[in-house]
């Protein structure tokens, strides 16, 4: 390895470097065609390392030239000190991608231990299911579907959590507050009750989330706690995948699987993505995890997680220093010698926070819990971690670093092309040499590794939408470690008509700082022949940059949305009879705990017979099941099919049941909707994708702006 | 109008017939330091040479040129008549509006047409006596030039004339002038502005040896040195005579002696009849029994002890010394080292950086077109280390876009400052880097060049203005070097001042000078050596030790200057010199050094970090020498030699045969043009000759084996080998990674 990172310093011609490129990145399009063919893990473990050691070899070469050949010393103190903020951030970057690497290096895709037949032999587990001001409408489901978890009954004990209806909150001076505290509370006592489940609060809302897990402990004694957010509808499966492997591992402290979710973000939301697009946290649940796995590093992210009692105990409780409880505790468990394990199979259905600001304060807490703990629990200090855990904590820490890096590189071409700060001393032919190579190389590497899961430059965009608050929450951190208080993120938003949100200002100014530095930058081209070439490199990247801030400015115009509940796609022939038609076959498209859509073909039903209001049966074949409905609303398709969709009429608590297994039972159903959302793209329409955002929604977000500015020309 | 035209010519030729008898009779009349008796008084002839510094004609280029002289005039002497002799040449194409301007004071006195047809004009300017001051007077010769009556090009080539200087320079008749015998005026009794390329000033002390008597003897010799400023001084050591009359005798020439010693010594010398009787140590000055132009300083006092006090006092130059011919001293406190040393911190022992200012350089201006390039001699003790220089500097508005300053090391650019805001600016850190390779080992010149460039060039009737081109380059631009080997012995030329002296501690506390033995020629060449010293270090060295070489070596020091003859010397500095002198001589000639040296794959922090660090260390530089070994004929002969002494590399020791012949030697050596010949490990000269022969590495080429960035060009050179290379290096890493992997995943059960 000394000896690659030796060569890779070594001083050589251009011709010979762009030699080297030239052939390395043609290996490395070479590996990634055939890691699209070939289906042996042994020749794929060699493509993965082939892969990852011709970018680390080019990455070495290009930070190498960056320190020792193009940094601007000699332009003044200002010049300086900006290339040297660029060098930190692109460096930051390029570590941030070895760091990837190494996680990924040889992920561990990890399989359910059997239980044994014997059930008495299997352990008792507690369903923590915390919750804090959320809508009863949305833990409803998750009540139902954790009390019908294939488990033994007399060894599952359902509980919820609530941290609403503690008495701090009951007797708040606001009587108002207080009364809809307290109804709150009697809402869900009266759902405990109905489904089997145990209603537990405390006295005051002491240290957030942990506090209120913490409270529960002595009230259960489960050998195992199922954590659950209040939004996160378990399958049934979940404790027969997970539960086995606890029996096989007495030292394994947490199984960790997958947050599924089955909204959209406020990214693929209010870019229509949702649909199509594999979901965000994919990249981290679907790679990510199972290489850190491997590293024996998983750690718990504070829901769809089953934890052993006994350490829970021996630590004390869930560790409460740091507002990302989750991750402070495995590391405080990893300190006492116990493991983690992932298992990669979504077997929750959750909700993903509704708008941007929602959004924000979810990252923002997890960014400054993370950075937290390293400043707090520096993993370097802990007892009995192994290097690579340390290692990779550190990394959890540094990744937060992306939105700094992320605003100096949005902020790099106005300062080169508005102010004339020299950033990078190099000529034309030494960027394409040396960056050229490098960012191209990035971009396969990139693909290969997350193109699955993610599609080209959404990471930019996603990390262009955190960055200006994330670096804000980071900053808190270091002016004061214990400053943060836990935020829970909102869900379940009713958004009633369009807007923009409040947290777009700082976006405008970088928004006109790079539009600016374009027109500015195609002047500069024209006048100045001698520097052509490094104007027209840093013209690329800030017009890249400007699409990013349109797209990210696109993803701030909140769109309309009045559902709220978790719904997914369940394709099934159903059988509808109503008061003017009898028997009528269709399919259903979609279900939730509370209703379903359907189409109906429009050959089969006229107009008339279909009126909003309407009772109706509706039949699903293969589940066997039937309901009775209500039709909410309906309209005509493109392709002569009526879409109907039902509101479920229940009768007593069995129906409620049914439709909860109905939607939510299987952890298959959710693998095979993810699989239809793993579809990558290339990196040519990974761009075209982020310029129609660009166009499209960036645009109208700026139209409506404009039209906010001027209220007489909206009215 | 041909009646005219001939009239003209006639007196055209009449003119030019004179002008050139004129340079004639000059050119017999030869410039001389020298000083004739004349009627009146004494004649004095300075060549403009030794007020330039050297007799490289001057060149006054463009529409507007001058050249500034400093005229100095001592307080002791009354002058009668000066003369300004002028030698020069003027471009032919000149026209009649040209002249030469000769002010003084900012007085025009005269003025000359400088339309001599090409030929060499020659001038001889009366100063009017009345505007001339004591001190440093003003003498500015302007050259107002042009070639043409329509649009002239203001920096056209065609636009000069010359002064030569070898053929120029003033002839002044002048007498003795007393002064007031005031302790006040004691300035004027070892005056600077001095017309003599050396002054000599005898001191009279008693023949004992006692340490502070000694050290006192340093301290008058620094006083001496640093009122006479940088002009070249002799002191000349003598026993206290029994009487006045040979006191008189023995001072010689001299206008000023020094007598020191304890009161009752002094007793039969000096006239103490005003000096208060309780008065303790104390400083008097008076005339000399029947010459008025002749003066006796006296420091006195009880004893040794506090007549060093009063040395202290003598040897700072500022002291405000009353209007009195005599000052009784009640107490000197010097600063407490403690104090000293948390005042005076030079950062060069673990940065290696120091100011310009160390050099002696002071910030200075340079302006004009032709502005002249400031160029510093830099020593450098290692080879391979790269250097720094962050420069601070502003720049005047007004300049055109393409001005810059350039930065040159033995004359390779090696970075261009821009000057090139028209509003004006100024730099506080512009670093330039020298890289490794350029600087060699030994001396190093180091150059400023401005090019300063006027925003039109004046053609074709543009505006022209060139008054406000203007640099300044501070002092405390600071010069930092990194990394390199040293080498392990001084240069001798460090004595000149041209490189930096690197004296740490305070007020000289690390500075010593051990005498020999104690007789007057050994002192009177360790006294002369002192002042030279003092005069170059531009400081004071009060805490210097200056005494007899028997005394125990302070462990504090790290300059030691040895002065006495060869026998007089201890054994090991001896040893060190040459055993055998002055039978036989044995010299070690260089021939060549050479290293070899260590290729930087690029990664240059990384290389800096491992020197800084002491994790990479540069191998040592192989000096290869003849040994030459001359026998007889060599008594003559006074040596410096730079040598090193337990493990010391500062060690410069002063000897010759016997103390006269290095007293004489001495002598010798401290004037302008034998001190700046100083270089090398070894110098000897001979009393009174003008050639002094050095011995060093600056005379041995230096020769650097090694291919930096070696492998780079090997890659660049064999392109598809090297990454056939590459791709097995690659082949090796994944191979040998996915072992460990595979390894890594059976022990922790990841199947």
């Amino acid at each position: 390895m000394l000896t690659l990172i030796s060569f890779s310093f070594i001083s050589i011609s251009y011709q010979s470097q762009m030699l080297q490129s030239a052939v390395l990145l043609g290996l490395l399009v070479l590996c990634y065609m055939l890691s699209k063919r070939i289906k042996s893990s042994r020749q794929q473990q060699w493509l993965r390392l082939g892969i990852i050691f011709i970018v680390t070899f080019l990455t070495f070469r290009y930070l190498n030239w960056r320190a020792n050949d193009s940094l601007p010393m000699q332009f003044g103190l200002v010049s300086m000190v900006c290339g040297l903020l660029l060098l930190m951030a692109e460096a930051y970057g390029l570590i941030n991608m070895l760091f990837g690497f190494f996680i990924n290096a040889q992920p561990f895709h990890r399989r359910p231990e059997p239980l044994p037949a014997d059930q008495s032999l299997w352990p008792d587990v507690d369903v923590y299911i915390p919750t804090y001001n959320e809508d009863p409408v949305i833990i409803r489901p998750t009540v139902i579907a954790a009390t019908q978890l294939d488990y033994p009954s007399d060894k599952l004990h359902v509980y919820i959590l609530d941290d609403g209806g503690t008495s701090q909150k009951c007797q708040d001076p606001d009587p108002v507050k207080a009364a809809a505290a307290k109804s709150r509370a009697q809402e869900l006592k009266a759902l405990a009750e109905q489904f089997g489940a145990t209603y537990l609060t405390r006295e005051k809302n002491l240290h957030a989330k942990s506090g209120n897990i913490n409270s529960a402990l002595s009230h259960t004694s489960g050998d195992l706690l199922l954590i659950l957010d209040c939004d996160h509808i378990p399958t049934e499966d979940f404790l027969l995948n997970t539960v086995g492997l606890f029996l096989a591992d007495s030292k394994l402290f947490v199984v960790q699987t997958p947050h599924n979710f089955v909204s959209p973000d406020p990214l693929e939301r209010n870019l229509d993505t949702f649909s199509t697009s594999p979901a965000e946290n994919e990249l981290f649940y679907d790679v990510m995890q199972p290489g850190l796995d491997a590293w024996g590093c998983s750690f718990f992210c504070g829901s769809a997680a089953i934890l052993r009692r006994s350490v829970i105990d021996e630590l004390g409780g869930l560790s409460g220093r740091t507002i990302t409880e989750d991750a402070e505790t495995t590391i405080d468990a990893m300190s006492l010698g116990y493991s983690t394990a992932y298992l990669n199979r979504p077997m929750v259905s959750g909700l993903q926070p509704e708008t941007y600001s929602g959004f924000v304060v979810q990252r923002v807490r997890w960014g400054q819990g993370m950075l937290q703990i390293f400043l707090l629990k520096n993993p370097w200090l802990q007892p009995k971690l192994k290097f690579t855990q340390r290692l990779l904590y550190t990394n959890f820490a540094f990744y937060w670093g992306f939105a700094s890096s992320r605003l100096v590189l949005l902020l790099a071409p106005p300062a080169f092309l508005l102010a004339y700060i020299n950033l990078c001393d190099a000529t034309a032919l030494e960027l394409i040499s040396y960056a050229g190579p490098v960012f191209i190389a990035s971009m396969i590497a990139t693909q290969y590794f997350y193109g699955r899961v993610r599609w080209p430059f959404m990471s930019q965009l996603y990390e262009v939408i955190q960055s200006v608050y994330v670096s804000k929450g980071l900053y808190e951190v270091f002016r004061n470690p214990h400053a943060p208080t836990f935020k829970v993120t909102p869900k379940g938003e009713r958004l009633g008509s369009d807007f923009i949100s409040a947290l777009a200002k700082p976006f405008y100014l970088l928004l006109l700082m790079n539009a600016a530095a374009v027109v500015w930058g195609i002047h500069r081209y024209i006048e100045e022949p001698f520097g052509q070439g490094a104007v027209a490199f840093v013209l690329f990247w800030a017009v890249l940059d400007l699409a990013l801030l349109l797209g990210a400015l696109g993803v701030m115009l909140e769109r309309r949305q009045l559902r709220q509940e978790p719904r997914v796609p369940h394709h099934e022939t159903v059988s509808v009879s109503g008061p003017q038609f009898e028997n009528v076959a269709g399919s259903s498209i979609d279900v939730s705990a509370h209703g379903t859509a359907i189409l109906i073909k429009q050959s089969q039903l006229a107009a008339t017979q279909i009126n909003s209001g309407d009772t109706v049966r509706i039949r699903f074949h293969e589940a066997a099941r039937e309901f009775d409905a209500i039709i909410e609303n309906s309209h005509s398709r493109s392709d002569g099919q009526w879409q109907l969709g039902l509101s479920y009429q229940f009768h007593d608590t069995a129906d409620e049941r049914a439709a909860v297994h109905l939607a939510f039972h299987s952890s298959d159903a959710l693998i095979a909707l993810n699989r239809t959302r793993h579809q990558g793209r290339s990196i040519i329409a990974g761009i075209a994708i982020i310029f129609s955002f660009a166009w499209n929604r960036g645009l109208m977000h700026i139209r409506q702006w404009l039209k906010m500015l001027n209220p007489e020309k909206q009215s | 109008m041909k009646r005219w035209g001939l009239i003209c010519l006639l007196l055209l030729a009449l003119q030019g017939n004179a002008l050139a008898a004129n340079a004639v009779a000059l050119e017999e009349m030869a410039i001389s330091e020298q000083a004739l008796e004349t009627q009146t008084g004494q004649r004095f002839e300075l060549p403009l040479s030794q007020l330039l510094g050297d007799s490289r004609p001057r060149h006054l280029s463009g529409v507007n040129a001058s050249l500034d002289l400093s005229l100095p005039l001592p307080a002791l002497k009354q002058t009668s008549e000066v003369t300004l002799v002028l030698n020069g040449t003027a471009s032919e194409v000149l026209n009649e509006h040209s002249q030469l301007l000769i002010s003084l004071n900012d007085r025009v006195i005269e003025q000359y047409p400088l339309n001599v047809a090409g030929e060499t004009f020659s001038h001889q300017v009366k100063l009017p006596v009345r505007l001339l001051k004591p001190g440093y007077n003003s003498i500015k010769l302007r050259a107002i030039q042009h070639y043409s009556e329509q649009c002239e090009y203001p920096l056209a080539p065609q636009l000069w004339s010359q002064i030569n200087v070898a053929d120029s320079g003033f002839i002044i008749d002048a007498s003795q002038k007393p002064v007031p015998v005031l302790l006040s005026e004691l300035n004027h009794l070892f005056d600077r502005a001095s017309w003599r390329q050396q002054e000599s000033v005898t001191v009279f002390s008693a023949e004992r040896t006692s340490a502070p008597l000694l050290a006192s003897l340093g301290l008058v010799a620094q006083g001496v040195a640093h009122r006479y400023d940088f002009v070249p001084v002799t002191l000349l050591h003598q026993t206290l005579p029994a009487d006045v009359a040979t006191l008189q005798r023995e001072m010689g020439s001299s206008q000023v002696a020094v007598i020191i010693g304890q009161k009752k010594e002094l007793s039969g010398l000096v006239d103490f009849s005003e000096y208060p009787g309780n008065g303790g140590p104390g400083i008097l000055v008076q005339q000399l029994p029947g010459d008025e132009n002749q003066y006796l300083l006296a420091l006195f006092a009880e004893d040794d002890k506090a007549l060093k006090d009063v040395a202290y006092a003598f040897a700072i130059p500022s002291v405000p010394w009353p209007e009195r011919h005599w000052a009784s001293i009640g107490k000197l406190t010097l600063p407490d080292r403690a104090q000293l040393e948390q005042r005076f911190s030079i950062p060069t022992q673990t940065s290696g950086a120091f100011p310009l200012r160390a050099l002696g350089y002071q910030s200075r201006t340079l302006t004009g077109v032709d502005a002249d390039s400031i160029k510093l001699n830099i020593w450098n003790n290692t080879w391979q280390g790269r250097m720094q220089v962050r420069v601070h500097m502003a720049y005047a508005s007004g300049m055109a876009r393409q001005s810059s300053l350039n930065i040159l090391t033995n004359g390779v650019l090696n970075g261009s400052i821009p000057m090139s805001d028209p509003r004006g600016g100024a730099y506080e850190n512009y670093a330039v880097t020298i890289p490794a390779g350029v600087m060699r080992p030994g001396w190093n010149q180091l150059e400023f060049q401005p090019v300063m460039v006027p925003q039109s060039n004046g053609g074709e009737c543009q505006p022209f203005f060139t008054g406000n081109l203007a640099t300044t380059i501070y002092a405390d631009t600071t010069v930092q070097k990194f990394g390199g080997d040293e080498l392990h012995k001084k240069d001798l030329s460090m004595l000149t001042g041209q490189g930096y002296l690197f004296t740490h501690l305070p007020l000289g506390k690390d500075v010593a000078f051990y005498l020999g033995q104690s007789d007057s020629a050994t002192l009177s060449a360790a006294m002369t050596l002192t002042a030279k010293l003092s005069q170059i270090y531009k400081r004071p060295l009060l805490n210097a030790y200056f005494g007899l070489a028997r005394e125990k070596l302070n462990p504090e020091v790290v300059q030691h200057y040895w002065i006495g003859a060869l026998n007089e010397l201890p054994e090991d500095v001896k040893a060190a010199v040459n055993r055998d002198l002055p039978d036989s001589v044995e010299l070690k000639v260089p021939l060549i050094q050479s290293a070899s040296i260590r290729v930087h794959e690029g990664a240059e922090w990384l290389n800096t970090l491992m020197e800084k660090t002491g994790l990479r260390k540069t191998p040592p530089t192989n000096l290869t020498e003849a040994t030459i070994e001359f026998e007889n004929g060599l008594n003559d002969t006074v040596y410096a030699i730079s040598t090193q002494l337990d493990d010391s590399p500062d060690h410069i020791v002063f000897t010759a045969t016997d103390a006269d012949h290095l007293q004489a030697g001495m002598n010798t050596l401290v004037d302008y043009s034998h001190w700046g010949q100083l270089q090398g490990l070894v110098a000897f000269w001979q009393p009174d000759d003008d050639k002094l022969t050095s011995i060093g590495l600056a005379d041995a080429p230096f020769s650097a084996f090694g291919l930096r960035g070696g492998l780079g060009l090997w890659v660049s050179q064999y392109p598809w080998r090297a990454l056939v290379l590459l791709l097995i290096f690659l082949g090796g890493v994944i191979w040998l990674t996915r072992r460990l992997l595979l390894q890594y995943r059976r022990r922790h059960n990841q199947y």
